[in-house]
């Protein structure tokens, strides 16, 4: 492995990566097995569903480097409970696998690619959940649920995901506040919210797209705020706070509307009267005969 | 200590299925954006010139691009896109351009159709030559609609030139201005 990762591609790191794991693999199970098992692991998947869901094969070593970093970090999230998000956590995992600590350096962004892994394997998680249950809703139409009731189970199922971690929860969004990680924060909360509306049935195209994804944001945020302080059983308090967000933006969406019907009727009498004083006075001449 | 930049933070997970996403998006995106804009500025060309000659002529290419403007529309929420941000501001712009233009004279309008959709079919093709790069066969779906709207607007394009566009007076400063303007657009919309 180690001369065909020469003889492919972009130098020392990935020659680092190969060797980090044909070491591992030589200590646990052997020459043969272990080139076996590296065989299958580089046969690709084809899944041909949706165009969304389309992964097609990757680069052979792009695709080892992701999927060791995708180990690390995963096998790092038992150490945030005592380590917090941090390069030790991550260290902490990377040793637990049979590498060396020093395998902390591939993340130089250090606690907050934790976060972002965790973050985006539960926005994963919810994503599937709430395909499953579409798709229950579609063959079952009792379980058929209003949109609001909808995005309401999504949005506490989602927070749910986050209890795990509820105690360095604080530390996790505090990395996210930082100006340097808040691109990826914004693209992790984008995520999270583009899934929910569209498994809502959400198919808009226009600037409802961003204004209905805009308040999604700031009602899920609102309510992960209010969980890291909720001590009440079982974060009642928070879904009692989600369900009153979510019918203030029904209210506010009722109240727009009402509104602008309101001032589409006034811009007809207002123009009727305009019409009027012109008449009086002589100069509406389109309508003289 | 190696600080990467925000792209590469962006780009952490980045790998040939994500890269193809990306390119997809963005080439939905700014189609979407395009031919919501040429639909408004043949609304505005409408308005004007409704009654005139070439009242019947513009109709006939107002219905085309209200058909792709459906089409993306569609294709916006199937492939997961993001719609521009500049939605509300395209729907205004494409209207006064082509309004503007129409009052110019029936020759003008011809002159912005000309203009919008040489760039548009630019555009196309090289939209269509990144789609096939990355896999013919993959993207077969989308390669086939850009395919035949690059196609539609060709006709457009030929329809302009063929109903006086280039007597316009100032035909060359016209073409440019509107050209550049597209060109604009296309690239904000390919980004926001």
């Amino acid at each position: 492995y180690t001369c065909k990762a020469a003889m492919n591609s972009a130098g020392l790191n990935n020659l680092f990566l190969g060797f980090l794991q044909v070491s591992q693999r030589i200590r646990v199970g052997g020459v043969s097995a272990s080139s076996a098992a590296w065989m299958n692991e580089q046969a690709a998947e084809d899944r041909h569903t949706l165009p969304e869901d389309d992964d097609s094969l990757d680069d052979a070593n792009k695709g080892t480097e992701e999927q060791l970093k995708h180990q690390i970090l995963e096998a790092a999230l038992p150490f945030v409970h005592s380590r917090g998000w941090s390069q030790d956590a991550i260290a902490q995992g990377a040793e637990s696998l049979g590498y060396s600590s020093m395998a902390h350096g591939m993340f130089p962004s250090g606690g907050v690619d934790l976060v972002n892994h965790f973050y985006a394997q539960c926005n994963t998680r919810l994503h599937e959940s709430l395909k499953t249950t579409v798709n229950e809703m579609e063959k079952n139409p009792q379980l058929k649920k209003g949109t609001t009731t909808f995005i309401a189970d999504a949005i506490e199922e989602r927070l749910r995901m986050n209890i795990e971690f509820i105690d360095s929860w604080a530390e996790a969004l505090a990395l996210h506040a930082s100006p340097r990680n808040a691109a990826m924060a914004l693209r992790n909360i984008g995520t999270l919210v583009d899934h929910i509306w569209y498994h809502a049935g959400d198919r808009s195209y226009d600037f409802g797209w961003y204004t209905k994804r805009g308040i999604l944001a700031a009602v899920y945020k609102s309510s992960e705020l209010c969980m890291l302080q909720d001590k009440s059983e079982d974060f009642q308090d928070t879904w009692t706070f989600l369900n009153r967000r979510l019918s203030d933006v029904h209210k506010i969406s009722k109240y727009s509307h009402d509104a602008s019907s309101y001032t589409k009727d006034f811009s007809q009498v207002a123009k009727a009267g305009i019409f009027t004083v012109l008449n009086i006075m002589g100069m509406n001449s389109k309508s003289r005969s | 200590m190696y600080r990467p930049s925000i792209i590469h933070g962006l780009r952490l997970y980045s790998t040939k299925s994500t890269r193809k996403r990306e390119l997809i998006d963005r080439i939905i995106r700014v189609d979407h954006a395009g031919e919501l804009g040429a639909d408004r500025i043949y609304a505005g060309q409408m308005a004007v010139l409704g009654k005139s000659s070439v009242g019947s002529v513009i109709q006939h290419m107002w219905d085309q691009e209200k058909e792709h403007k459906a089409k993306f529309e569609e294709l916006i929420p199937k492939y997961r896109v993001r719609p521009t941000v500049l939605v509300p501001i395209w729907n205004v712009a494409g209207y006064v351009l082509g309004a503007g233009t129409a009052l110019m004279g029936k020759e003008a309008a011809m002159a912005c159709t000309v203009a919008v959709e040489s760039v548009i079919i630019d555009h196309y093709n090289s939209q269509l030559r990144e789609l096939i790069s990355l896999g013919k066969e993959e993207n077969k779906e989308l390669v086939e609609i850009i395919k035949k709207f690059r196609d539609d607007e060709m006709d457009h394009h030929d329809t302009g030139l063929k109903h006086d566009a280039e007597l316009t007076p100032a035909y060359n400063a016209l073409t440019l201005v509107i050209k550049t303007g597209c060109k604009a657009a296309v690239w904000l919309s390919e980004r926001i």
